[in-house]
């Protein structure tokens, strides 16, 4: 039944590439084609991880089999002939193991996996990626096929050949009888044998049916992010007028109940309409998760150890742009646990380890941010060798004072530009970028991430993030008579101005004594462009931090606490240094969301430690 | 008066591209429901009455065999079933369950009509 789709690669020239009937891309049904497809596939990846641990679950082999079935039937209608060709080289290897009730170990798997990295090229190359080579996704067919050929001998021999875990695999192999009927509980009638599979599986071997079933979630549609992404502005335009309307002095001076009431209405409405807005944009970690389970795996066998990914928090929801936008970051910190901190076997056993190294995903939602944490069992971090590279690479001077120098500050060296820990640039995290790209990344998302690291025991890296980007944790402060939003995750303390411990210093301007080291203080009124209205009577410090520097702002009061929405500032302004954008409060006031990375930069802040 | 259908198939793509062979056929089509498994398909049964059913073998939830087996409890509304190459041997189980007819994907409008109308026709012979 396989070979009728199966065809020569050798009839291809080794750089002839995919090239599929030009009218596909005219067909009004491709771009929804992709997404399921992509689906499919993401789909039948997560099942064949899951196949690692549970070489024999038959309804995990359902999932993949259904993947690459219902792909071909697509692309059949298509007319994408490789696409088929390869689809069907992958079904019939699956149905060879749900025929013979072969355990599809993680050696078989692999080629099930490299099948669906070669569907999601053909996919990329129909949603307008580079075409893929034809030879080598004929090759990768016919080596499926030869998979599934030699999947014919008695199961006994097979389990030596994967090194699966079908421990004392039964030498009289009643299972592929048993396995050969249809799965899930089938009627009887059906004519066919009484399905009653007495013993088929040896206690000893048979892993506990796990009987998943997905969470019912009802019929569901997909929608363009784009248009979400308009009803989410939309929404957020809304909240804004309403509170115009709910704080104008004209209305307020009716005092008329009923008016108030309504207005009430409308205001809570528009609070839920917006919560649920906000949340038609929100995914679950679970792909990411499930991508990353992948990466440890191909990262782990690339570079010869062996590593066991274990991942929390697949139902942790962020928003679908912070999700997009932390891929690679997590990609880079996992390479990096697995190439830099998970030592090579021998070294582990001789240390006393487990020989088998251990990288953890935690994914969770704490006070309004997400937290996900990667944490390591390997070498962990070693101050020396940050300080000799931070010297060696100019990042800080040879004869800085290290002995004063905090472990916390020390480990955030390693975000600093230039610097690698990689002393032999491997293939897998020689991408040229480092953990300073991975820190920009973060922030541009205006999260944070920390390092905790112990020699010899392990590392852990947190992200902290928020949960979406539409709204944004502001500390509104008063200057003169202008309001400004200050976003929390940078503030670091607030304090009445001390006279005290000010300190005015010719040279590098004003700064004030935290805690035995000299922070500078800032008054937007003399250094920022957008500067304030009136007199700052400064009597209020916010410490803020970001990116390693600190600095004190000088404010009048803080207002209040207040989420907001933010709303770029439009073309006119652009990207104006110093401001993430603005933002309407409750008064109907705008206010400027002070940026406080890029405010810092403009004020050519020096390095305020020490 | 046309003819109704009901499709039942997990792929909502694939849901369309019959939806369009249909509609390319020469037959006079009245409504088409569609049905995402063999569970949805058997609601969609106890709240409408079609003329013919189009159904896809590998679904989750419910596939297309144990469709055709719970469907035939109670219903007769002839059943097409769509295979894929490489499943032949299934099909006779599907008759044996009580479908009536198959077609292998992918197939052309005409394909598609003419199981249809022999499907139909043998349907009203019976009656």
């Amino acid at each position: 039944m396989a070979e009728s789709k199966q065809s020569d690669p050798n009839q291809f020239e080794p750089d002839e590439l995919v090239a599929f009937p030009d009218d596909i891309y005219e067909d009004e049904t491709l771009s929804e084609f992709v997404t399921e497809a992509r689906g499919h596939i993401e789909d039948a990846e997560g099942a064949l991880l899951e196949l690692e641990n549970d070489p024999y679950e038959r309804d995990l082999i359902d999932r993949v089999f259904r993947a690459f079935h219902t792909i071909k039937g697509v692309a059949g209608f298509l007319q994408l002939e490789d696409m088929v060709v390869l689809a069907h080289s992958a079904e019939a290897l699956l149905d060879r193991f749900r025929q013979t009730g072969f355990a599809c170990g993680s050696e078989q798997a692999s080629h099930v996996l490299e099948a669906c990295d070669a569907m999601t090229s053909l996919i990329g190359h129909l949603a307008g990626d580079p075409a893929p080579k034809r030879k080598q996704l004929h090759d990768l067919a016919a080596r499926l096929a030869r998979v599934a050929g030699e999947l014919t001998e008695d199961p006994g021999a097979d389990s030596s050949a994967t090194g699966a875990t079908a421990g004392g695999a039964p030498a009289s192999a009643p299972e592929p009888e048993a396995e050969v009927e249809e799965p899930a509980p089938r009627e009887p009638e059906a004519e066919a044998g009484p399905p009653e599979q007495p013993e088929s599986k040896p206690a000893s071997e048979a892993p506990p049916k796990r009987r998943r079933r997905a969470k019912a979630t009802g019929p569901s549609i997909q929608v363009g992010t784009r248009r979400l992404d308009r009803l989410v502005d939309m929404v957020g335009e809304l909240v804004i007028a309403q509170q115009m309307v709910a704080q104008d002095p004209h209305l307020a001076k009716l005092r008329n109940d009923q008016f108030e009431r309504k207005l009430a209405q409308v205001s809570k409405i528009t609070r839920d309409l917006q919560e649920s807005s906000m949340s038609l944009r929100m995914v679950a970690m679970k792909s990411t998760i499930q991508k990353m389970t992948r990466l440890v795996r191909d990262v782990a066998s690339r570079s010869g150890k062996s590593v066991e990914f274990s991942a929390t928090g697949e139902d942790t929801e962020l928003d679908r742009n912070v999700v997009e936008a932390i891929g690679d970051p997590l990609v880079h910190m996992i390479r990096n646990s697995i190439d830099h901190g998970i030592e090579p076997e021998e070294e582990r056993v001789r240390v006393g380890k487990p020989a088998r190294g251990r990288v953890e995903l935690r994914a969770y939602h704490r006070s309004g941010s997400i937290f996900i944490e990667i944490r390591d069992d390997g070498r962990g971090l070693k101050r020396e060798a940050i300080l000799a590279k931070a010297i060696s690479k100019g990042i800080i001077p040879p004869d800085s004072s290290v002995e004063e120098m905090a472990d916390a500050e020390i480990l955030k060296l390693i975000f600093q530009p230039g610097f690698s820990t990689a002393s032999t640039v491997t293939e897998i995290s020689g991408r040229g970028v480092g953990m300073d790209v991975v820190r920009r990344n973060i922030e541009a998302l205006r999260g944070k991430i920390d390092i905790q690291s112990e020699e010899g025991k392990g590392s852990v890296f947190t992200l902290r993030l928020p949960l979406t980007l539409a709204i944004i944790d502001g500390m509104i402060v008063r200057i003169g008579e202008t309001q400004f939003v200050i976003p929390t995750l940078t503030i670091e303390q607030t304090m009445r101005l001390d006279e005290h411990k000010r300190h005015k210093l010719m040279v590098e301007g004003e700064m004030i004594n935290v805690r035995g080291s000299l922070v500078p203080i800032h008054r937007l009124t003399q250094d920022l462009s957008v500067a304030p209205q009136g007199e700052c009577q400064d009597t209020t410090l916010v410490q803020v931090e970001a990116n390693d520097r600190r600095a004190c702002l000088a404010v009048d009061e803080v207002v209040g606490q207040q989420q907001v929405v933010i709303k770029s500032l439009g073309k006119a302004l652009g990207r104006t240094n110093g401001l993430a954008g603005g933002a309407i409060l409750g008064d109907g006031r705008v206010a400027m969301i002070l940026d406080i990375d890029s405010l810092l930069t403009a004020l050519e802040t020096p390095l305020a430690t020490v | 008066m046309g003819i109704k259908i009901l499709l039942v198939d997990d792929s909502a793509v694939m849901r369309k591209m019959i939806t369009r062979s249909l509609r390319q056929a020469n037959l006079d089509t009245d409504e088409i429901l569609e049905a995402n498994n063999g569970q949805e398909a058997l609601e969609v049964l106890a709240a409408k009455s079609v003329d013919i059913i189009l159904c896809d073998w590998n679904m989750p939830v419910m596939d297309g065999l144990e469709f055709v087996t719970k469907a035939r409890e109670s219903d007769t509304t002839p059943i097409v079933m769509l295979t894929t190459e490489g499943t032949q041997d299934k099909v006779t189980m599907a008759m044996g369950a009580g479908a009536n007819g198959y077609l292998t994907k992918p197939f052309t409008p005409e394909n598609l009509e003419a199981a249809i109308r022999q499907v139909l026709f043998a349907d009203e012979n019976a009656a």
